[in-house]
């Protein structure tokens, strides 16, 4: 059973090509360098017969003898050993069996745990129970006493170790692709594919190994690593092939440590360069599949420039008398957040300008990638990734967000915002009761005594009518239903008695009778506290009810502004109309045409110039694309930003209407 | 409305269906509880209710992609709940299902041709005489208003509305008579829902469709369907012509649910009470449903009666059947 409304999926594609992207961002000068190393490697291991070297086990051969110790010099690159063997040569021909043992062992253990892997996690049940069964017991199993018992009955071949390394690798190949594999088989398109008729054959070929055949190659790299770390181990105890390995080398070469350490640091260094390289080409595989991951990139950046002059032209000063600016709960001038992504810049927030008065409620409507979240983000600061700046002026409570020192705003964050976000779920632990949860914080910031946090607890889980409060303390989050869990995050919002509320889509998880419940609540603590709100949201139909004034944003701007009624009755700008228009009206007949906006939402990386609007908009000219329309005014708190505003006559011919009502 | 209300018509029908899921410690989740509906051809019914209701387990079922109980599911005649899995997979392309999910609906290690072409991959050697070919594929689409370009990128470079169209191609590709539409809309931008909901109207009509549209959305429902079912918590509350049911829901919950869409009044508009006076508290557990009407507990009328006896969903007028014992 889907959740009503999931959080809205409609992003403009990026303009550059993202594959390619990304492949540019993963495979960054480290990972080309261990591709050139791995290069090597292969190529010495095919070729080792034809280079010109000494070989391994003799003494000097094509130029006079190598000296026993002998230090790395012009005779001998990397020195002799305790036989006066080259050691640089020794090092290159234990390329070859690193690499036979290496892939061989590794590809055979992907293969086979893949496809168990697959079996377990696509046909689940009893398969799934037996692998699972035989994993636990395979990962359990002392691989050393089963090394020691097979190399005493078959030797020490290269199938026998190639065997026995794939065999114990299959474990983690099968959990990796079994977890892949459940998750995968949850989404719809496997849904879609049986309903289209593909068998089971076809589902496990075309749908889920495609999807699963990168996480495996990637883990594949750092498994060959593996298997080269533990045929250093085993040589270290005198259990290695027949031949000479790196292991061996070095085995070898630890016991002169002090009078010759080349010796041993050769084949170990080769070795340690080797296990690096297989993992960063690993770990480049991996971001491809999470390219997020690449961006680990953090960084906030405030700009100087304080604008003593907002974009309409007016000076500040003057559109806010003195006496207004204190009511002011939260004053925002000239607001840009630029995101800075390797995919370019994203103007997220392009020069907002609005104020919240005390115990006002301010709507913002946007579509998704309107800019909206990160509007409410930008005020507390919190981004979840990437570099950004901000400039402007961000001011809650008279203290400056973006130039105070961080104590001051931090402080203001704690005693003056309250959150409420979309998923209640992301706010609660779940691991943690609701009492602690609600009760601790108010012991650190109140130095309340338990019982008197407690009873402020019960107090406030009452205000948000949650139902028989004493009981609820002691539930996990898990245990409460979604509209409940909503009421417990409004109450951690309050614990601080905030004077201003950030609700970002609060009911747009919740079920329609459950989400008027709370808008009321929302309503009613906001009039009793004398709470400032902003309330974001992509549903005008949740804004009409609830608020004083809305803003509509479009692009990374607010294009219209004004108090709720006047705005709702006499829309100006085209997208406002447009909005409303693309609801589906109650009381229209079934089956009526609805009026749509055509195109995608504009991307925010490197925006063309003027209206954001201007390639969906039926009215646009060419001012429209050069020219970014300024405010204009209706009335004070009245403005709209459009070169071609729908005026009043024309709206009588269709009557905007929303969720029902004409307005 | 459609107007062609004889039996042999029905192109599915429902009958008793009952959906259980294990739930740990010998409990069960009764997802669905003993639904019965006809879908007639040519019609769009809209099958609505709040999350937990059974709305998606209930289109989920009708297609197999969850085992039913108990109860039948008729195709054309033919009880799929039984059938031989080869027997299935060809029944099964009658009908074609659109997730809430675009993005999730769509391989990501694909191109868009491919799935697309995906149906006509599964049937071209199709033994049983209906097999498909490539310009299938093409004419879809277009149909769907996707630039033929889009078919070499992958669905992670698109936006929500243009992987809903690619679904929507995928699936007509094999000819189905019945769409149906879990939540469609649900994940769309406002402006982009319309252009998708005018694009299943149109596509409607093109290719003679069936549609079972399940959606919590009642504006939605309102406009694109001609009859609309109420679930709550695994039953149907009520059956109705969809102007019937906008203009005279009789259910409580069906009022209850009018009333509480924002923005609307439900005094001025049905001459209703405010929702908190119709509905109160939230949905209860699916593992321990109430016994009798399920909706007693959160229900203002709700009395001895409502607790001992299951309401039987009655008919109070032509095609407007309501389960409560205080409706007439």
């Amino acid at each position: 059973m889907a959740s009503p409304d999931v959080p809205v999926t409609d992003q403009p594609s990026p303009p550059i090509s993202r594959s390619r992207s990304v492949l540019r961002l993963a495979f960054g000068p480290l990972v080309w360098l261990s591709i050139l190393w791995i290069a090597l490697l292969v190529f010495a291991a095919v070729f080792r017969d034809l280079l010109p070297l000494r070989e391994p086990d003799e003494l000097g051969i094509r130029t006079r003898e190598v000296e026993k110790f002998e230090s790395p010099g012009w005779n001998a690159f990397f020195g002799g050993d305790s036989q006066g063997r080259d050691v640089f040569s020794r090092v290159v021909w234990g390329a070859r069996p690193a690499l036979i043992l290496g892939v061989s062992a590794t590809m055979i253990a992907a293969v086979l745990g893949s496809i168990v892997g697959m079996a377990a996690g696509y046909l689940r049940g009893k398969v799934d129970l037996v692998t699972s069964i035989l994993v636990d017991i395979t990962l359990a199993f002392p691989v050393l006493v089963l090394l020691i018992t097979v190399r005493a009955s078959f030797g020490n071949s290269m199938l026998v170790f190639v065997i026995l390394f794939a065999v114990t690798g299959i474990p983690p190949y099968a959990r990796i692709v079994r977890g892949a594999t459940l998750s995968l088989a949850e989404r719809e398109f496997v849904d879609a594919a049986v309903a289209l008729g593909a068998n089971r054959r076809r589902v496990v070929l075309s749908e889920l190994a495609p999807n699963i055949a990168l996480p495996v190659l990637s883990f594949a790299f750092i498994g060959f690593a593996i298997v080269i770390v533990a045929e250093g181990g085993l040589a270290f105890i005198g259990l290695s092939l027949d031949e000479i390995t790196w292991g061996q080398l070095i085995a070898a070469g630890t016991g002169d440590i002090q009078d010759a350490a080349h010796v041993a640091l050769l084949p170990a260094t080769t070795m340690f360069l080797t296990i690096l390289a297989f993992n960063l080409v690993g770990d480049a595989i991996r971001s491809i599949v999470a390219p997020r991951q690449v961006l680990t990139q953090r960084r906030l950046r405030v700009s100087d420039d304080r604008p003593e002059v907002a974009p309409n032209g007016v000076l500040r000063k003057e559109t806010a008398p003195p006496d207004s600016r204190n009511e002011r709960v939260l004053d925002i001038v000239n607001l840009h957040t630029t995101l800075h992504t390797p995919l370019g810049d994203v103007m997220a927030v392009d020069g907002i300008t609005l104020h919240v008065n005390r115990g006002e409620a301010l709507g913002i409507v946007g579509e998704s990638g309107s800019g909206k979240t990160m509007f409410l983000r930008s005020i507390i600061g919190t981004f979840a990734l990437a570099d950004v700046s901000r400039s402007g002026v961000v001011s809650v409570a008279g203290v400056d967000m973006l130039r105070s020192d961080p104590a001051t705003v931090r402080r203001t964050l704690g005693t003056c915002i309250g959150m409420v976000s979309q998923d209640p779920l992301t706010a609660l632990n779940p691991v943690r009761r609701i009492e602690t949860q609600l009760v601790e914080p108010m012991r650190v910031h109140f130095a309340l005594d338990k019982a008197a946090a407690r009873a402020r607890a019960i107090e406030l889980l009452r205000s948000v009518g949650l139902p028989d409060p004493e009981r609820r303390l002691r539930a996990y989050p898990h245990e409460l239903s979604g509209g409940m869990r909503q009421r417990v995050t409004i109450a951690m919002a309050l614990v601080n008695d905030p004077e201003l509320l950030l609700a970002d889509e609060p009911t747009t998880a919740l079920d329609v009778t459950v989400q008027r419940q709370l808008l009321e609540l929302l309503g009613e603590l906001r009039r009793q506290r004398t709470m400032s709100m902003v309330l974001v949201t992509h549903d005008l139909a949740v804004v009409k009810g609830y608020t004083d004034r809305v803003a509509i944003m479009y692009g990374g701007r607010v294009v219209e502004s004004g108090p709720t009624n006047s705005l709702f009755a006499q829309p100006r700008h085209r997208y406002t109309v447009a909005l409303m228009r693309s609801v589906p009206d109650l009381s229209l007949p079934s089956h009526s045409e609805l009026e749509v906006i055509d195109g995608l939402p504009p991307s925010l990386v490197n925006p063309p110039p003027g209206c954001r609007f201007a390639a969906r908009c039926p009215a646009a000219t060419d001012v429209c694309r050069t020219d970014t329309p300024i405010r204009q005014h209706v009335d004070d708190d009245r403005w709209f930003r459009c070169h071609h505003p729908v005026e009043p006559d024309e709206l009588e011919s269709v009557p905007v209407q929303v969720a029902g009502t004409s307005s | 409305m459609t107007d062609n209300e004889g039996s042999d018509d029905v192109v599915v029908r429902v009958d008793n269906l009952v959906v259980e899921f294990p739930a740990g410690r010998k409990q069960v989740v009764h997802a669905v509880s003993g639904v019965n509906f006809e879908l007639r051809r040519g019609e769009t019914l809209g099958l609505v209710g709040e999350s937990g209701c059974g709305k998606s387990t209930t289109g989920r079922a009708i297609m197999r992609l969850v085992q039913p109980t108990s109860g039948r599911v008729e195709v054309d005649g033919v009880d799929l709940t039984q059938l031989p899995t080869n027997d299935l997979r060809r029944l099964r392309r009658k009908m074609q299902m659109i997730f809430q999910d675009p993005v999730s609906s769509l391989n990501p290690s694909r191109r868009v041709r491919d799935i697309v072409r995906e149906g006509i991959e599964i049937w071209r050697d199709d033994a049983g005489g209906n097999p498909l070919n490539d310009t299938k594929a093409t004419e879809l689409m277009a149909a769907v208003g996707l630039d033929p370009a889009v078919g070499d990128r992958r669905p992670h470079e698109l936006s929500g509305g243009q992987c809903q169209r690619i679904c929507i191609a995928r699936a007509l590709v094999v000819d189905p008579d019945v769409l149906i539409l879990d939540e469609p809309v649900s994940a769309l931008d406002v402006s982009v829902q319309a252009q998708i909901l005018n694009l299943l109207e149109r596509l409607r009509a093109q290719f003679d469709l069936t549609m079972l549209f399940i959606s919590h959305d009642l504006a939605v429902v309102r406009n694109v369907s001609d009859r609309v079912l109420v679930m709550y918590l695994g039953r149907v509350c009520e059956e109705a012509p969809t102007d019937e049911l906008f203009s005279t829901p009789k259910h409580p919950y069906s009022q209850a649910l009018l009333a509480s869409i924002p923005g609307v009044d439900p005094t001025t508009q049905w001459g209703l009470g405010q929702p908190d006076e119709l509905v109160s508290g939230e949905l209860p557990s699916p593992v321990n449903p109430p016994s009798g009407c399920r909706f007693r507990t959160r229900c203002p009328l709700a009395n001895d009666r409502c607790a001992s006896e299951v309401p039987r969903l009655r008919e109070i007028a032509p095609g407007h059947r309501v389960a409560c014992h205080y409706v007439d």
